[in-house]
This record gives structure tokens, sequence and C-alpha cells, in this order.
């Protein structure tokens, strides 16, 4: 049925007549092929993937019996292209145009395993058939990214039919504003952007306000470097942002809501624009919602890819068209926000949490994690880790669960070092603390932060003070500018480091980043610049010896500061390959053929560390 | 309906305040030496400086705020001169007299807090911009010609007209000059023409219609005719012409109110 001839839907009841039909649809399906085409899967080259299934199944006449589905990110971007086949649940990786006819001869029509296309645990290289037994998937709890995996996000019959929609039936016929709140409130559900205030409060706050209008806003513009959680959400369940927002608008009483993504998200954007036009047709957004008093209209907002925009109050001026620099609050945005309107703001993973608290209740939610963080959290696991990827896990999980268990430890068997948590404004988590469990207090407690869920794994051949050095250059750069802790402290605290890193620092230079920092911390006006130090405090905090080499000893004990470092061949182990030989920019490096060992000429070489990099032997030494 | 008030403490001080009232306006009529640099009261709160931090008490423990923003409200304990506010003030003082070092507003300020010279390296020794916006935002909030802007971010950050360019909605109004507090923005009178130096931009001088002598810009008459155009022949006198003018107008009613026997 097109959606002219359904029209807009005008009750609950008939939602979930809808809803029945689409399921009894999808019913006809012997076998569903979800192939992942979120933006990681989609570099690997997922679309001609899909294409080839495509063809592959029209040719054998299967298209009426197998239906195949592009969903959005199922969080293992390390092994993409992937694809899930139901009923099953087998999961094929790295899959390859070639393997495809293979998949549909073998699996679809056969029902047989492929064993080269499994996933294989590194250490056991045990070949491992189904999803749900995949370590990388077994240790999570995805209640909020589950769903990215069997819907089309293109598709609100997809979302319909896996029971989307049906938490704001729920609220706007069964309960009232005051109820919604409530129970949001007793979720103990925590924003997820990083600051982790209580949900249900600052509704309630914006709710009291007596302004006639009032907004809510979706914040998007996650720009944290390595974190892609809410991107991924956005691009592959754009429809349960919307329906969180929706509950949202009804329990504050909103009539206009804002969402505001980077340009820099193109997949996000065409897939948020593509939800509200269906949700609008479908008379799930617009007018008398499910016939209820409820009426919304959804804009979107680009941004620019200022990382300042992510502060709510800078976001707001971004939204109302001008220079997107934060200002002082109070007053909050629940209290005066866009154009002076009592505004709420929460982000991309807050608004999806939403429905699942209203369907399944408070009481279910607040089983999950710990005393004062309920429910889950996405994290995106990146750095030097095994499984790269978006996992979502209940709140108080151990980081050495995250990391060992999920993650699949180190590469290449290296020791880990730190974990840096929070991006630019969290802070490094060293090994001591691995068995810490992960909430918005333990972490704010050890001087890093949840933040938006960015989570950077480092091994030991990374240097902690070229990481501080790293970060503080990115907000170098992504400094609004407004105040003078932050713009002006931020150029002096890169000028230290990248002093120490160039082997020209001195212990003083560590006190006075020390005292510098703090000062920042307490004086900055908005919650960038005060926790603009946190990558360089922590690393302090836990790393001082390592500041302290480099300065005493001038010294990089991870050997990567190009000034403190030299580099040489162990006779012993060099097999005179040749490999460094061809890599090294300058030819600094002789020899390394017909069995005579490689010879760095120190005069010539740039301490670049191809020669280390490339060195299958570990036969590069670095002092 | 009455006001709401509060009461605070200032340094131990008990005090009563009004509901929308910052700490700076309650401090200052108390009598406490808060400075500023970014704050006019003219102007909206901004808070970029940072030098007018005091420390704010709440059960929660000590937190500290712009007092050029904060609003007062019931039971807030404000410390102004705390070992706490003393060194924020010093560490936002030595970044911006090492971005600054040509600025006496800094230097002397910076002196009271005993910084006489920065640890932190100095770009352009010639630099004045604290970038406290004053001058955008008495151009775009009281002059509402918003000719001129911040430009760039972060270190870039500057002021300057659109482009760097002549600006186009400049008036030659010297708002910008009169609320700077370091003397960064420059006009002066060029063979004729005001030249705003920082905006690069040059404005025609008009004459005084019975004098003849330059006395405003054109651009200002012209703003000023098309708000007040009942206003548009006065305006076009330079201020003496004009009292002049006015003396020998009621003069001349008062003649014709009164009959000949007065001076003339």
């Amino acid at each position: 049925m097109s959606v002219a001839e359904r029209g807009r839907i005008a009750s609950v009841a008939r939602l979930e007549e809808i809803r029945r039909e689409l399921e009894a649809k999808g019913r006809r399906y012997a076998t569903t092929i979800s192939v992942c085409a979120g933006t990681g899967c989609q570099a690997y080259g997922c679309q001609e993937v899909v294409n080839a299934f495509a063809a592959e199944l029209g040719t054998r006449k299967l298209d009426e019996k197998v239906l195949l589905r592009s969903t959005g990110c199922h969080g293992f971007c390390e092994k993409g292209p992937l694809a899930v086949i139901q009923p099953g649940g087998v999961f094929y990786q790295q899959i390859k145009i070639k393997d495809v006819p293979d998949i549909v001869e073998k699996t679809i029509i056969g029902g047989q395993v492929i064993e080269r296309l499994l996933y294989s645990e590194p250490k056991t290289k045990e070949r491992i058939a189904r999803e749900a037994d995949v370590p990388f998937y077994k240790f999570q709890e995805r209640i909020v990214f589950g769903r990215n995996g069997i819907i089309d996000p293109t598709s609100i019959e997809d979302y319909i039919a896996a029971g989307g929609y049906e938490a704001l039936a729920k609220a706007v016929t069964t309960m009232s504003p005051e109820q919604v709140i409530d129970e949001v409130t007793r979720s103990g559900l925590r924003g997820r952007g990083g600051g982790g205030f209580p949900t249900g409060r600052k509704w309630a706050v914006t709710r009291r306000q007596a302004e006639a209008v009032k907004y809510v806003v979706c914040n998007a513009d996650e720009g944290d470097p390595g974190a892609y959680m809410d991107r991924s959400l956005l691009e592959g369940n754009p429809h349960s942002v919307l329906e969180g927002m929706l509950i949202g608008a009804y329990a504050i009483g909103a009539s206009d809501a804002y969402i505001y993504v980077r340009a820099e998200y193109p997949l996000a954007l065409k897939n948020v624009h593509i939800a509200i036009d269906q949700a609008n047709e479908w008379g799930l957004l617009g007018d008398k919602v499910l016939g209820s008093d409820l009426s919304l209209r959804v804009h979107v907002s680009r941004g620019a890819g200022a990382f300042v925009c992510g502060e709510e109050t800078a976001l707001m001026a971004s939204i109302e068209g001008r220079l997107g620099t934060p200002t002082a609050r109070p007053p909050y945005p629940a209290q005066s926000g866009l154009w002076g309107k009592p505004t709420n703001i929460n982000n991309v993973e807050t608004w999806a949490n939403v429905p699942l608290v209203i369907t399944r209740g408070a009481g279910w939610f607040s089983r999950i994690g710990t005393e004062k963080s309920k429910g889950t959290k996405v994290f995106s696991l990146v750095g030097k880790i095994n499984n790269t990827g978006l996992v979502e896990v209940p709140m108080g999980i151990k980081l050495r669960d995250i990391v060992f268990k999920i993650g699949g430890g180190i590469p290449r068997g290296r020791a880990f070092k730190a974990v840096q948590t929070g991006g630019p404004s969290g802070g490094v988590i060293p090994e001591s603390l691995l068995d810490l469990p992960i909430d918005y207090d333990a972490l704010t407690e050890v001087g890093a932060m949840m933040g938006s869920g960015g989570m950077i794994v480092m091994d030991d051949r990374t240097c902690i003070v070229d990481v501080a050095r790293y970060f503080m250059n990115f907000l170098r750069e992504e400094s609004c500018g407004k105040c003078t802790p932050c713009r002006e402290g931020i150029k002096v605290m890169l000028g230290i480091l990248t002093r120490i890193c160039g082997g020209e620092g001195a212990v003083e230079d560590i006190e006075r980043l020390e005292r510098l920092a703090r000062g920042i911390k307490a004086a900055a006006l908005c919650g960038l610049g005060t926790t603009a130090p946190n990558p360089v405090l922590s690393t302090l905090k836990y790393f001082r010896d390592e500041y302290l080499a480099h300065v005493v000893d001038h010294r990089c004990p991870a050997g990567v500061c190009t000034a403190l470092i030299s580099l040489a061949i162990d006779e012993a182990k060099c097999k005179a390959c040749g490999r460094c030989v061809k890599v090294c920019p300058t030819e600094a490096i002789s020899g390394g053929q017909k069995k005579v060992a490689a010879k760095i000429d120190q005069g010539r070489c740039v301490r670049c560390r191809a020669c280390f990099e490339t060195c299958p032997f570990e036969a590069i030494v670095i002092t | 309906m009455g006001e709401e008030v509060f009461e605070i403490t200032v340094d131990g001080q008990k005090s009563t305040t009004t509901a929308g009232e910052t700490i700076l306006s309650a401090c200052r009529r108390l009598g406490k030496d808060i400075p500023t640099l970014c704050h006019h009261e003219a102007l909206k709160p901004y808070a970029s400086c940072r030098v007018c931090l005091v420390e704010a008490k709440t059960e929660r423990g000590g937190t500290l705020v712009a007092s050029c923003q904060y609003p007062v409200s019931e039971g807030l304990v404000v410390e102004t001169d705390s070992p706490a506010v003393r060194e924020a003030r010093k560490i936002v003082l030595e970044l911006l007299l090492a971005r600054c070092p040509a600025s006496e507003v800094v230097r002397d300020l910076a002196a009271r807090y005993g910084v006489t010279s920065t640890p932190y390296p100095t770009d352009d020794p010639e630099e004045k911009c604290i970038l406290c916006g004053l001058c955008v935002r008495a151009c775009e909030e009281l002059v509402r010609a918003a000719a001129v802007g911040f430009a760039d971010r972060g270190l870039e950050r500057r002021v300057g007209s659109p482009f760097e360019e002549s600006a186009e909605e400049c008036l030659g109004c010297g708002a910008c000059v009169n609320v700077c507090p370091t003397g960064k923005v420059e006009a002066k009178y060029v063979d004729g023409v005001l030249r705003m130096e920082t905006w690069r931009t040059d404005l025609e001088m008009a004459k005084c219609r019975r004098c003849g002598k330059a006395f405003t810009t054109q651009r200002l008459l012209e703003r000023v005719a098309k708000e007040e155009p009942d206003l548009a022949e006065e305006i076009r006198l330079c201020p003496s012409c004009r009292s002049k003018e006015t003396i020998h107008k009621w003069a001349e009613a008062i003649r014709l109110a009164f009959g000949a026997g007065l001076p003339s």
C-alpha cells in the first residue's frame, strides 16, 4: 500500500493495525540478509556487495523469498563489509564481491556455513559462526544500538515493524506529560553527551517555565576525535531519535524541534531528512500526531564543523544564525534558550534511549547499570585495539572487559598503556585503573570523563606527552577564542608541550604547565574551556615520570618524540631483507642485502621511524 | 508587584539585592574593588576577559564565576578576594600581559596584582587588543550598525571590518573608539576625512549649512535624518550654529509674543 493510499495515521489503533500488516509482510520472507551500510562499511565498498547480492538473488529468482536489507552500522567496523543472515544469525565478515555467489549458493540455498568468512578469534584462531557468539558482540548489551542491525534506516516500515513509535503511542494516549517526565526521572537516565545531567530533571525545569513557546533540540554535533556513536545512530536508526524527541516535546510542551547535525555527516543528514519526511507523511510528525493534541515540526540545522558548537549555548547561537561562541550560564537553556525561549537540549544517544524507557518502563531501565548511572553507554573503541568499532555496554562494566573481552586486546601482542575517554575534554586512564567500573562519577573521580563516549586505546609505543600535545593542538584549533584563559592559555600549554616533545623542556615547564592548567580549569567561560586542561592534568597525574624522562633525561620512553630518539639496527636480529632500505626516505640505511646486516647513518637519519614500522623482525631498536 | 529581594553575603558582610542584579553590581554598591575589562554598563554582559572572577559559594563548594554576568540568588555567598580569586586573576592577567604588552590598562591592572612580567611568550609586542569585543558590541547593541565584527576564531580571532575592507555600515560615530579600554581602536582626521584606522574606513565629512565647518560624517547625518525626518534640517547645523539658531528662534518667538521693546 502506498503512502498516498494509506494517508496519515490518525490513531494508535491504526498504527497497530499497520504494524501487524508489516509484520505479516516480513514473515513472507524465508531468509533475511542484513548488510551493514554504515559509513565505515561504505568505505570498504559494502554498496558493491549489496548490489552483487541483489543481482545474484535476481538471477536465481530468489527475490521473493530472500529479503536483502542495507542496514545502519552494526558496530564491528574493523571487519567490514559484514552481513548477518537470519534465521540462524550467521555472521560473515570482510565479504568481497566474489564471495556473494558462494553465500547465496551455500548458505542461503544450502544452509551451510562458509568457514572462511567467519570471524576468527585472534588468540585461539577458532572460527565463530553466530553473531551472538562473537566476543565483540557477546559481552555487549545493545539496547539502543541493536536495532541498527535489523532495520533499513531509510524505511519507516522497518522501524514500525520492529516496534517503532510504540513508545510514542503509549505516551500520548496513556500518559500525561508529567507522568512521562516522572518515568524518565525514575529511570535514572542521564545526558549521554558528556555532562551526565539527569534527563528527567532537565525536562521538568523546561516544562515548568512560564513561557508558552518552548523548543527541544537534538545535539548531533559530535566532534571528539575518534568518536562516531551519534553519527552511527542517526545514520542507522534516525526514527528512534525522532521518536525520543516527539516524546520529549510532548512532555515539555514544545511544538518545534531542531536537530543540529554537522555537515561533515552527509549520510546522517540524508537519513535524518528522509526520516523526517516519512514521519510527516505518515502522521507521526506535524499536526495532531497519531490524532493526539501533540503537534511537532522538526527542523534540521547544519553545523559547519566547529567543535565548540557542540557546547549547548554556542549550538543555539549557531542555530539562530549568530557566531558560534558560548555564553556564560545562568540563564540555562531550560530557562532561556533558543530565541530566549525555554529550550531542552539532549544529545542523539539520550533521545534514542527515551523510547526504551517509555516502552519498557523505568523499572526495567534502572536495573541496568550502577547506582547513579543507569542504562547503557555506546563507546567508540578506537586506537591500538584489535576490534575497532562501536560498542554498547551496561554502565558499570569494567574498562578491562571493554578493552580485552570486547575489544580483543592490543594488536601485535603489545602492552596496554592507557585509554583516553571523553575526547579532548577527557583524560587518560592508566593500567592500574583497568578494573574501574565505568560510570559518570567513577570516570570524573579519576580525572577523566564519560564525555560523549570516545575511547582511544594506547599501547606502550604511545608517548603520553605526545598525546597531551595532540589534544592541546586540537583544542588550539577549536577554541572559539572568546575568553582569555582558553584562547591564550591553550596556546601557552601547547607551546610548552611542543618544547618538551622537542627535547627543549625543563622541569620548571612541568610546574608551569600544571599551574596554568589548573588556572584555565577554574577560570574559563564554558564547559569546553574548563575541561580543556584535562588531557594535561590527567597525563601529569598518572604519567609524570614520562614527562620527567623527557625533560630530565632527554629521553622519550615510548620512542615517539623524534628529537629525543635515535634508531639503530640490532645486527643479530637483522635478516638483511632490505625492507628498511626501501622505505628510508633519506637513504640513511646501507647494507641490508646479500646477508649483510643493515646499518643506519645517524647523520642522515631523520628519525621518521619508517624502518621501525616496517621491520618484521623487530631488528630496529629505538633508544 | 514588588521586586524580589535576596539576601547575599559578600566577603562575610550581609547585604540585600534585587533579583536580576549581577554580583558585580551588588559588590560595587558595597564598595568592593572588582576589576573589569570587557564590562560596560550600557552593554549586555559578555564575561570574556575573566578578570572580574569571584568565588560563588553554594553548599556544593565554591566555583569561580564572572561577576559581571552571574546573577545574584537567595543566600549566595561571594568571596571577592580569596586566594582562589587572586590566583585566577593573576593567571588571566599574566596571559593578557603576554598577549598585549603594549596596553597600559593591562599593565596597570596586572601591576595591582603583583604581575610586572609574564612567564609566557609574546607574539606581537605592539598588540593592544584584548578581544573584549566592546567595539563590536557597542556597534551592534547601541549604534545598531553592526559595521564591524569578529573574524576567525581561537588564536586568530580578531576584530575587524567585513573582509577587512572598508566597512560600508560604519557611520564614523566613534562609539568604538570611546569604549575601547586599551586604545586599540583609533580614529583621526586626515585631509578632511575621518579615518577609522582599525576598520580601514574613510568617512566623508558633512559641512554645516550655516558656517560651512566640517562637523560630523555624512553617513551619520543620513542615518539620523532617516530615523528622525523631523530633525533633518536641524541636524545639518554644527553644534555651535545649532545653539545660535535655537537662541535666535527663541528670541524671535519672544519678540513676537511681547512685541517691540526687547533687545534684538
